[in-house]
């Protein structure tokens, strides 16, 4: 058969519809609080690993919570775990612990 | 007969002022133009953000009211202010002359087919959240064909903070209501996803942040920060919602068996406000001397605004309007005589 080097592309949306959350539900029940999160960025604001790459932890675990786990991984392991985020967190969720679930689910 | 206040408008800030006024010893007339009085309030089911039916509310309030000497005027719907010389006109050709006018003419919902987007009048399973309320008050939450939705989304902002349809304006209390209408789709169908798509969430009440709080954690309401851009409806009538999670920043995707659109108010009686030389904001609401300690006093001596005629208000903004726009009248006719 010819190739004629057509593609189709993916969507980049992330589809709510056939999304599996069988991970993130997994992650809410280590802290339910997750659920109230209000997306401040505080978390990320005060991360000593996104000072000095790219991680945004914020970004990271709303990601998760929409069943989107491209990447999550290598994301992950740029947390040193230094736990700054628990302390500022205002909707008091222990980020650390969520941290330690994301790499308990997606170190496999 | 020359009344001591004339209401024009027959919602809870009006019956309000006439309990309040009767108090002071002063003879109201309210003037309603529909054949009841409750206003917006009597199509509700229940108030935030501790879930009092309405009907409670609205029952005292009509009791309370019942026993006042207050004439209740219905169907009289005012066409014409005489600021100066205070005197009411209404379409029904009678005439009313009083000491000092209540506006009480409250707010229109915004109209939602303006926002074609969103498929309101087209698509099959897209209500308001006004319509929204009846169906949490008879209890039947259903889709157009009658099935018991597995998805509900929530959109916030429909005909508030929107340029596009002349509506600069918070509408204020639709954040509220969305969340305490997700709670209540949750309470009533467990099984039920809810989803609220927003711009900001605004709880600026006492326990509303509270409310907020037991939404996302117990009740598990999926929060989505976006502004829905488009909507299409499937051969199976659900309705496809596109937006952003600016959150991510990444286009998300969901089908919905029903969505409620959250909408806004908006200004009315603009015409009639107008000839009668009241001052006007930019979005067409009623415009006080100040919104701070002026904020029932209009620019005309002996006329008061209160409730939703000025801005978007909730239920017990509205009622203390009523209560310091009377004790202002008071003052003002005493000064008067």
């Amino acid at each position: 058969m010819i190739n004629w080097n057509y593609q189709l592309l993916s969507s980049r949306h992330i589809d709510l519809n056939i999304g599996d959350f069988r991970k993130s539900i997994a992650i809410f029940s280590e802290d339910e609080r997750l659920r109230a999160c209000i997306g401040c960025g505080g978390c990320t604001g005060s991360c000593t690993a996104a000072a000095i790459t790219d991680f945004n932890f914020r970004k990271l675990h709303t990601l998760i919570r929409r069943g989107d786990y491209t990447n999550v991984k290598n994301e992950i392991d740029k947390c040193m775990l230094c736990g700054k985020c628990t302390i500022i967190c205002p909707r008091g969720i222990n980020t650390r612990k969520v941290v330690i679930a994301i790499k308990k689910y997606f170190t496999e | 007969m020359i009344y001591d206040i004339v209401i024009i408008g027959g919602g809870v800030s009006a019956i309000k002022s006439a309990i309040c006024a009767d108090q002071l010893g002063l003879k109201c007339a309210i003037l309603e133009k529909g054949d009841k009085l409750g206003g917006h309030v009597s199509g509700l089911y229940k108030l935030f953000p501790h879930d009092v039916p309405a009907e409670e509310v609205l029952g005292r309030l009509l009791d309370d009211l019942s026993k006042t000497s207050a004439d209740v005027f219905l169907q009289h719907d005012v066409v014409k202010i005489d600021s100066d010389n205070k005197k009411i006109y209404t379409a029904n050709e009678s005439c009313f002359e009083a000491k000092v006018i209540f506006v009480a003419s409250g707010y229109e919902l915004f109209d939602a087919s303006l926002k074609q987007e969103y498929g309101y009048g087209i698509f099959d399973n897209v209500v308001t959240s006004y319509e929204f309320e009846t169906m949490l008050k008879n209890g039947e939450i259903k889709t157009h064909d009658g099935r018991t939705p597995e998805k509900i989304a929530f959109l916030h902002c429909v005909g508030s903070r929107d340029e596009k349809v002349m509506q600069n304006h918070c509408s204020k209390v639709c954040c509220v209501t969305a969340v305490r209408q997700a709670i209540n789709v949750r309470q009533a169908l467990p099984q039920c996803k809810a989803y609220c798509f927003y711009m900001d969430i605004r709880m600026f009440g006492a326990g509303y942040e509270e409310m907020y709080r037991t939404a996302q954690q117990d009740y598990q309401i999926h929060f989505i920060r976006g502004r829905v851009s488009e909507t299409s409806e499937n051969i199976d009538s659900t309705i496809t919602i596109k937006a952003e999670d600016t959150l991510i920043s990444k286009p998300i995707r969901l089908a919905v068996d029903l969505m409620v659109l959250m909408v806004g108010m908006c200004s009315h009686n603009q015409e009639m406000v107008e000839n009668a030389g009241l001052d006007v904001f930019k979005s067409g609401f009623l415009k006080p001397i100040n919104t701070l300690d002026l904020g029932t006093r209009s620019n005309k001596n002996g006329v008061y605004y209160v409730g939703c005629a000025s801005a978007p208000k909730n239920i017990n903004e509205s009622l203390n309007d009523a209560a310091q726009a009377v004790f202002a009248a008071q003052q003002y006719i005493n000064q008067i005589k």
